[in-house]
C-alpha cells in the first residue's frame, strides 16, 4: 500500500502581541499608524509613541522600502498589506486588528512624524473628561509649526465644506491625530481607500450620533512632512472620491 | 433610413446596458433615458428639431451630437464606478490577509519580508476559518496538516 504524505502548508504568520494595559486607568490603548515608505521616521516616531507608554500598531502599506522591518526593530506589531491600498485603508486594517485584540481605546498618528506623541494623552485625557466617544485633533485649535499659506487655505476650505456636509462643527477636518473607544471605532467602516477617508470618518461619526470633542495639537511641517503630505490637486482628487461614492447605491 | 438603422443599434445596446446597469446607481437609469431620447430624436427628426431650436443648440444634428456625448460621459461614470466597486472587494481580500497574517512570506521572520506567492497557496489558505485573534496574540497560528 502505498503511503500518501499530507501537503504541509507553511504557518501562518500572525503577528504577535502581548496585551497589556497602557494607560494608568488599566485601559489598553493601541496606536495606529499606517505608513507608507516611511523607512526614514517611522522609527523614531514608533520610539516617541513607546516613550510615552502606548503600544503601537504599524500597517505597512504595501512599502517597497524597509518600513516595516523598521517598524518591528522599534516595537510596534506590524502588519502587512501585499499591495499598497491608500492611507483610509491602512487605518481601518489597524482599527480592526486593534479591535480585535482588546484594544479599549485606538489612537490614529501619521508615519511622517508631524504629529507629537505628548499629544496622545491629551487626547485621552479629554475622552475621559469629556466622556465622549472621540476626540479629534485640531492643529487650528493648537498650533502649526511650518504651515504654509496655501496649505492653510485648503484646509480651511475643507474644514468649510466638512462643516457644510457633516453638520459637524469642526475646527480641522484632514487632522490625522485622533483617539476613539472601541464603542466609536465599532462605527468605523472606511471605504475610502485614499486620502478621502478623513472626511469620511466625520460622516461615520457624525452618522453614528456619538458625541465627539476636538482638542487642540501641535503638527508641524518640515520639508520631509510636506513632501509626503497631499498636494493641491490631492484635495480636488479627495473631492471627486467623495462626489463619485454619493453616486453610488 | 439606413443612417437611422446604424444609430439605432448602438443605442439600443446602450439603452439595454443601460437598463441592465440599474441597480448599481441612478447612473444606469440616466444612460437608458438619454438613449431612449437619442432614439426619438433619430427617428422623430421633426421633435428633434423642434427641441433644438427651444433649447438653441443649433440644428437637430447638433442635438443628436450632443446626446452622444453625454451618453459616452455617463457610460464612462458607470464603468469608474464598477472599477470602484472592484477595488473595494480588492481591499477587503488584502485587508483580511493583512490582519491574519497572510501578508507575508511562509517560513520568514519577519512580517515585512517581500510578499509575492503563488495565488494558489493564498486561495488554500484563505479557504481556511478565520483565527480567533484573542486566542492567537501570544502565538504563531502554525498549522501543519502532517500533524
Amino acid at each position: 500500500m502505498t503511503s500518501v504524505t499530507a501537503p504541509v502548508r507553511a504557518p501562518a504568520r500572525v503577528p504577535v502581541f502581548e496585551a497589556r494595559p497602557s494607560a494608568p486607568s488599566g485601559q489598553l490603548v493601541m496606536v495606529a499608524i499606517p505608513a507608507l515608505n516611511e523607512e526614514h521616521s517611522i522609527g523614531d516616531v514608533i520610539h516617541d509613541v513607546r516613550l510615552q507608554g502606548f503600544e503601537c500598531v504599524v500597517v505597512d502599506d504595501g512599502s517597497s522600502d524597509r518600513t516595516g522591518r523598521v517598524a518591528r526593530r522599534a516595537g510596534a506589531v506590524v502588519l502587512r498589506h501585499l499591495v499598497p491600498l491608500g492611507q483610509g485603508a491602512a487605518l481601518q486594517t489597524a482599527i480592526d486588528w486593534s479591535l480585535g485584540n482588546g484594544a479599549d481605546v485606538i489612537v490614529t498618528f501619521d508615519a511622517d512624524g508631524q504629529h507629537r506623541a505628548t499629544d496622545i494623552q491629551q487626547l485621552l485625557d479629554a475622552l475621559k473628561r469629556h466622556d465622549v466617544d472621540f476626540a479629534l485633533g485640531s492643529r487650528f485649535l493648537g498650533s502649526t509649526v511650518g504651515l504654509s499659506r496655501n496649505r492653510r487655505l485648503l484646509l480651511k476650505a475643507a474644514v468649510r465644506f466638512t462643516r457644510l456636509t457633516t453638520g459637524m462643527d469642526v475646527t480641522d477636518t484632514h487632522n490625522g491625530l485622533r483617539a476613539m473607544t472601541k464603542r466609536g471605532a465599532a462605527c468605523i467602516h472606511l471605504q475610502h481607500d485614499s486620502m478621502a477617508h478623513a472626511s469620511e470618518i466625520l460622516h461615520q461619526i457624525a452618522k453614528s450620533r456619538l458625541h465627539w470633542v476636538e482638542v487642540p495639537v501641535t503638527i508641524e511641517y518640515n520639508e520631509y512632512t510636506v513632501g509626503k503630505g497631499q498636494s493641491s490637486v490631492g484635495f480636488v482628487a479627495i473631492l471627486v472620491d467623495l462626489l463619485m461614492a454619493g453616486l453610488q447605491r | 433610413m439606413i443612417g437611422q438603422a446604424v444609430l439605432t443599434m448602438p443605442l439600443a445596446a446602450v439603452l439595454i446596458y443601460g437598463w441592465l446597469q440599474f441597480k448599481r446607481s441612478w447612473v444606469g437609469i440616466s444612460i437608458s433615458v438619454v438613449a431612449l431620447a437619442a432614439l426619438y430624436f433619430v427617428w422623430v427628426p421633426a421633435g428633434a428639431a423642434v427641441t433644438a431650436d427651444t433649447l438653441q443648440l443649433g440644428t437637430r444634428y447638433d442635438l443628436l451630437a450632443y446626446f452622444f456625448v453625454v451618453l459616452l460621459l455617463l457610460v464612462e461614470l458607470n464603468v469608474h464606478q464598477k472599477d470602484r466597486q472592484q477595488r473595494q472587494v480588492f481591499t477587503k481580500v488584502i485587508r483580511r490577509m493583512a490582519i491574519t497574517g497572510r501578508g507575508t512570506m511562509p517560513g520568514t521572520s519577519t512580517a515585512d519580508d517581500v510578499a509575492v506567492r503563488p495565488l494558489e497557496l493564498m486561495e488554500s489558505e484563505f479557504d481556511a476559518p478565520t483565527p480567533d485573534p484573542r486566542r492567537l496574540v501570544t502565538q504563531h497560528a502554525g498549522v501543519n496538516d502532517t500533524e
